[in-house]
Order: structure tokens, then C-alpha cells, then sequence
């Protein structure tokens, strides 16, 4: 199946679901959906009795939002994790702490499937077993929606390949 | 009485817009003119490593960081405010999706069908099993 009909396909079955942005005003030039695991993890965050943790969650939602309606993208929120042939990305939501990653892949540019998050203290350093570990995670929940390949720029893996608008891999100053 | 869930929304949004006009405008003045972020930093007092915290992301911002980064740009703000009925509704979408997303504050009260479960990896057993291994 190709991958925007089998998008679509697990729209439909509620397997993803699209996340809304806050203000009801703006456009959507981008979408993410989201699987089980973050859907759930945000309708507990954002219910906590602990305000600090709820602001962390804002601050997930928040950053979905930006993406949706066509913010700035900078690896300092969304960044491709290495090796890039394998097509893992984070979203990356640092403070309040405690930092809260976001792992997911891109269906195609400018959609961007949301697996599950991790807080960045389970995670270890970079190529760490228990990071390692979740991109397979990321793998499992994404088979599990019934899609294929993900989008990938192979050999190049240019940021703005797959966030085609208002992004860029760093801060230019 | 307890922040509200919504409120912190829309301030990580405002954030979130803020920090994107001030980096466009610090580009942008870096473009025509040289800026550096150690020209930031000898410009409103700061060190080095401060600037870059400060444009790695907006979560630590006041308003008096917003005003010390646009004074480096040689800039400032346009304020006004919009009441959200005053906005006008942009009909731009993603076309993967066949309708636009009802956007709502009211995301919370969402229900989403319940799911049968998957087979994820549970915990990186093998990483007992490297250990026991002496790896």
C-alpha cells in the first residue's frame, strides 16, 4: 500500500490520530499523528495534579502545535537521530525539566508520525542500549499502524527534504 | 487553585512565536550586518554561552531577554493585541489529510477508540544478557 493511502488507512481505524493545533485560527501546512502511546501519555500529563508536569506537557503539545502550523524548526526542537539511513527522529522538549523526548518518524514530508515519548533521563547517552532500545520501540508502534517504508532523503538526508518549509538544521548566527 | 492546562498552552505558543520573530530578526541582522553572537554577547553585557542557551530555545526567556536579544538586532517589537474572534481563519492544509483538524482547546476531551495491543520490545533484556555475557 503506499504510504499516504496507508496513512489514511490508519487514520480511519484510529490508529493515528491527528493532533489538533491550539489556536483554531491557523493553518496546518504540517500534521502529525499520533499513536496510542503519546496520545495516552499527554491525556495523563496534561491531567497530573503536579503543575510542573503539566506545563512539561503543555510543552509537548505546544511544540506539536508549532509544527502543525508551520513554526520554525530547528534541530533544537525535531532532530534526526544517527544512523539516518534508519529514519528515527525526536522531538525535543528540554525544559521544564524534566526533558521529555519525543521519538517518531516522518510518512512523508511534512507528516510526522509520533510513536512514544521517553523522558531524556531514561535514555543514557548517545548510542546508549536503553536509546537504542527505543528506536526499535519506535519501529514496533510504527509496523503496528500498518506502514511501510518512511519518507527518507537517502545519502543526503536534507533537513529541509523533509520539512520542506520555514526549517533549518541550525540557528543561522 | 491550579494553572490551567490551556493557559500553559497558549504560553508555550506565545513562546514558541516570540522566539521564531527574534531568531528571524537576529538572522537577518547577522545577514546585513556581521552580527555574531559574541557580538551579542559584547553588545548587551552577556557571556557567550548564555547567547547560545538563549537560541537553543525560548523555555528560559523573560521579557527582558526578548529585549536585550532584539536590542542586539537593532530592533523591537510591534505590539498589538487580537482577540482570537478578530483572527482570520487561514484555510491552508496539509493534503494528506482530507479535511483540515477541527483545531479545539478542547484536545483533552477527546476520545479515542481503545486499541487492541501490540507487541513492542519490552525491556532491553539483551542488555542483561551483554552484561551477563561480559560484553
Amino acid at each position: 500500500m503506499l504510504i499516504p493511502d496507508a496513512v489514511k488507512a490508519a487514520v480511519e481505524s484510529g490508529k493515528l490520530v491527528p493532533a489538533k493545533p491550539i489556536a483554531d485560527w491557523a493553518g496546518q501546512p504540517r500534521v502529525v499523528l499520533l499513536c496510542e502511546p503519546i496520545r495516552d501519555a499527554i491525556d495523563a500529563g496534561a491531567n497530573d495534579p503536579d503543575e510542573k508536569e503539566r506545563q512539561c506537557w503543555a510543552k509537548v503539545q505546544a511544540a506539536f502545535s508549532t509544527f502543525i502550523e508551520g513554526g520554525l524548526i530547528t534541530e533544537d526542537l525535531m532532530k534526526q537521530l544517527k544512523p539516518e539511513k534508519f529514519e528515527h527522529w525526536e522531538f525535543r522538549c528540554r525544559k521544564p525539566r524534566p526533558s521529555i523526548r519525543v521519538f517518531g518518524r516522518f510518512a512523508v514530508p511534512d507528516v510526522f508520525v509520533a510513536t512514544h515519548p521517553r523522558p531524556r533521563t531514561a535514555l543514557g547517552g548517545m548510542w546508549s542500549p536503553e536509546f537504542e532500545h527505543e528506536k526499535l520501540v519506535c519501529e514496533d508502534h510504527w509496523k503496528a499502524c500498518g506502514l511501510d517504508a518512511p519518507f527518507s532523503d537517502p545519502n543526503v538526508f536534507r533537513y529541509e527534504s523533509y520539512i520542506t518549509e520555514n526549517a533549518q538544521r541550525k540557528v543561522g548566527i | 487553585m491550579t494553572y490551567n492546562y490551556e493557559a500553559a498552552l497558549f504560553a508555550e505558543r506565545n513562546r514558541n512565536r516570540v522566539y521564531e520573530v527574534v531568531i528571524k530578526a537576529l538572522e537577518k541582522a547577522a545577514k546585513e550586518k556581521g552580527l555574531t553572537r559574541a557580538k551579542i554577547a559584547d553588545k548587551i553585557g552577556r557571556k557567550p554561552p548564555q547567547i547560545t542557551a538563549w537560541l537553543s530555545g525560548p523555555s528560559n526567556w523573560t521579557l527582558d531577554t526578548l529585549s536585550d536579544l532584539l536590542f542586539a538586532a537593532d530592533s523591537e517589537l510591534d505590539y498589538t493585541a487580537v482577540a482570537f474572534a478578530d483572527r482570520a481563519k487561514s484555510n491552508r492544509f496539509h493534503p494528506i489529510l482530507e479535511n483540515p483538524i477541527k483545531p479545539s482547546l478542547k484536545w483533552l476531551e477527546s476520545s479515542f477508540p481503545p486499541l487492541p495491543p501490540i507487541n513492542v520490545r519490552s525491556d532491553p533484556t539483551w542488555k542483561v544478557e551483554l552484561e551477563e555475557a561480559g560484553v
